[in-house]
């Protein structure tokens, strides 16, 4: 009896420790979210934290906090008090300007929740050839939570705003590098449209919890299906524009492609280079692990996720011979627009030896991804080459 | 009965030891020093004896590899941001000017002066780019390929 009770008690002892100690760290200030992340999480940098995730960490259909990928720009805001947190919405196209408090924004709109796909622009960059300068992700710098906010439309409907709107853009809090106080980190949006889609939304949840100060507490501009820099962090002022938004890393050469199909190394000059919309169509293989050693005949699961930007995934197939043949995997619909889509299938490899199990996914407009990495740019964004995984049977 | 009064006190232990922590990790906000910070005391911020740290060729505290004139890189690029996003690319001697230059025109870097050449000459020679082609081999460690159960 008294060995059951030590037992039970050190058990819940632990998971007191574990979760005082979770929920604290996620919103101290002075935490690093190494402290809290999946230990497995890749750290690419730590001045300013961009930590990726190993893809086989992403097998949930929503994913979990801890292994969500980190990319921050500049260094986490410290001033964090929600009870005196307020948004202002203004520029050209607010003719009526007006902030309103964080309680104020959670009470007078109503509330949404979508499961979206927010994936780093240069997400794949460690392939490019010649390599790209910046941090070298590989395939793990997507995910897909979901977040609880009001509508982006909803708020600027209650402002007014005028009819020559072309951009919304953000701000948020934290500080630059170089420690300059009036420097703005980065300021990037969206076209009025995206801004008003159904699912675009100002976040004070994610996964059903206040959002983790890394990413973005307490409030935070989500975009779906773009570039991930678009969903502003540590959100305090939104600028509807009447010319497409000008903030920092906007401009030319951050997160934009040449207008048209570059040579690998070429020099592109700023006035060729477009801003990255929509992200294009992708997959992964989150199970199983890269490294699985199977028998001859012995019938594995291979699962992930689909996505396609604004668009649907419409089929996802699978290849163990370097693309010469392809199976259809099972594709399961969204939760909702713009979130990750399910796919499985069963495999069984009959001979002995090395196998690479690659992924392609075509979207609802019958563009497929390519098997090889696609068009180089010079900053290395939008490589959406087929993922692959290293599988031997023996 | 003296299991009951055993596990009282872990109860009590618990309870303290969770208001404990709750106090430590408030508090704990002054003193510990920012993490964005850590590693700067803790590695980068030592103007001197830079050598020192010096093992196997690679400037230990910072992953830089330890050629001439290394000490300006460690220098002038880590006082805003990690060695890490410098020593994990690889880039042509017109791909560092060409950071070098954006980050003067949009990120507050200062002028160089002198030091800008040796550093650029640093960065080509020790940080180029190897031809990988379209796609790099998968590679797995040895100990990594595990055995599939279903």
């Amino acid at each position: 009896m008294k060995s059951i009770i030590n037992f039970w008690s050190f058990a819940l002892l632990g998971v007191f420790f574990f979760l005082t100690f979770h929920v604290v760290a996620q919103y101290d200030v002075n935490q690093a979210p190494t402290e809290w992340k999946s230990p497995e999480m890749i750290v690419h940098n730590d001045r300013p934290w961009n930590i990726e995730t190993p893809v086989h960490l992403l097998d949930d259909e929503i994913t979990p906090i801890e292994k969500m990928f980190v990319r921050n720009n500049g260094i986490m805001p410290t001033d964090l008090d929600p009870e005196t947190w307020t948004l202002t919405i203004d520029g050209e196209s607010v003719p009526n300007p007006k902030t309103y408090t964080l309680n104020e924004l959670k009470s007078k709109f109503k509330h949404y929740s979508y499961s979206l796909v927010l994936e780093c622009g240069g997400n794949g960059r460690g392939e490019m050839n010649p390599p790209a300068s910046g941090n070298q992700w590989s395939y793990g710098a997507v995910n897909c939570g979901k977040w609880t906010g009001v509508r982006l439309r909803d708020i600027l409907e209650d402002v007014g705003i005028s009819d020559d709107a072309v951009y919304v853009g953000y701000y948020g809090t934290d500080k630059h590098l170089s420690g300059d106080p009036k420097k703005v980190v980065i300021s990037r949006g969206v076209p009025i449209e995206k801004a008003m889609q159904d699912e675009t939304l100002v976040a004070f949840l994610l996964n059903g919890e206040d959002i983790p100060i890394v990413h973005g507490y307490p409030l935070r501009l989500v975009v779906g299906g773009w570039p991930a820099s678009a969903s502003g962090k540590w959100l305090h002022r939104l600028v509807v524009r009447n010319q497409v938004h000008d903030g920092p890393k906007m401009e030319s050469p951050s997160y934009r492609v040449p207008k048209y199909p570059a040579e690998p190394g070429q020099k592109v000059p700023d006035e060729d280079m477009m801003i990255i919309e929509s992200m294009p169509v992708k997959s992964i293989i989150t199970y199983p692990k890269t490294g699985a050693m199977v028998k001859p005949g012995q019938a594995f699961e291979v699962r992930g996720h689909a996505w396609a930007g604004e668009l649907e995934v419409a089929r996802v197939e699978i290849s163990t011979d370097y693309g010469k043949t392809w199976q259809e995997a099972k594709l399961e619909k969204p939760a909702n627009r713009l979130a990750w889509q399910n796919f499985s299938t069963t495999l069984s490899l009959d001979q002995a030896g090395y196998y690479e199990v690659w992924v392609k996914a075509t979207d609802s407009e019958g563009i497929s991804q390519p098997m090889v990495v696609p068009g180089w740019n010079p900053r290395g964004y939008l490589n959406n080459a087929t993922h692959r995984i290293a599988v031997k049977v023996h | 009965m003296a299991g009951d009064k055993h596990a009282r006190n872990i109860i009590i232990f618990m309870v303290l030891i969770t208001i404990f922590s709750g106090i430590v990790a408030i508090t704990g906000k002054e003193e510990a020093p920012k993490f964005t910070s850590v590693k700067t005391t803790k590695k980068e911020n030592k103007p001197s004896g830079l050598e020192a740290d010096v093992k196997d060729g690679i400037h230990i505290p910072t992953g830089f590899i330890a050629d001439a004139n290394f000490e300006l890189v460690v220098t002038n690029c880590t006082g805003c941001h990690a060695a890490d996003l410098v020593t994990q690319n690889r880039m042509t001697r017109r791909g560092w000017e060409d950071i070098i230059v954006w980050m003067q025109e949009k990120q507050n870097l200062w002028d160089l002066g002198p030091n800008k050449e040796k550093i650029v000459e640093y960065l080509a020679k020790n940080y180029a780019p190897k031809d990988e082609g379209r796609r790099k081999l998968l590679k797995i460690e040895p100990d990594d390929w595990y055995v599939l159960e279903n």
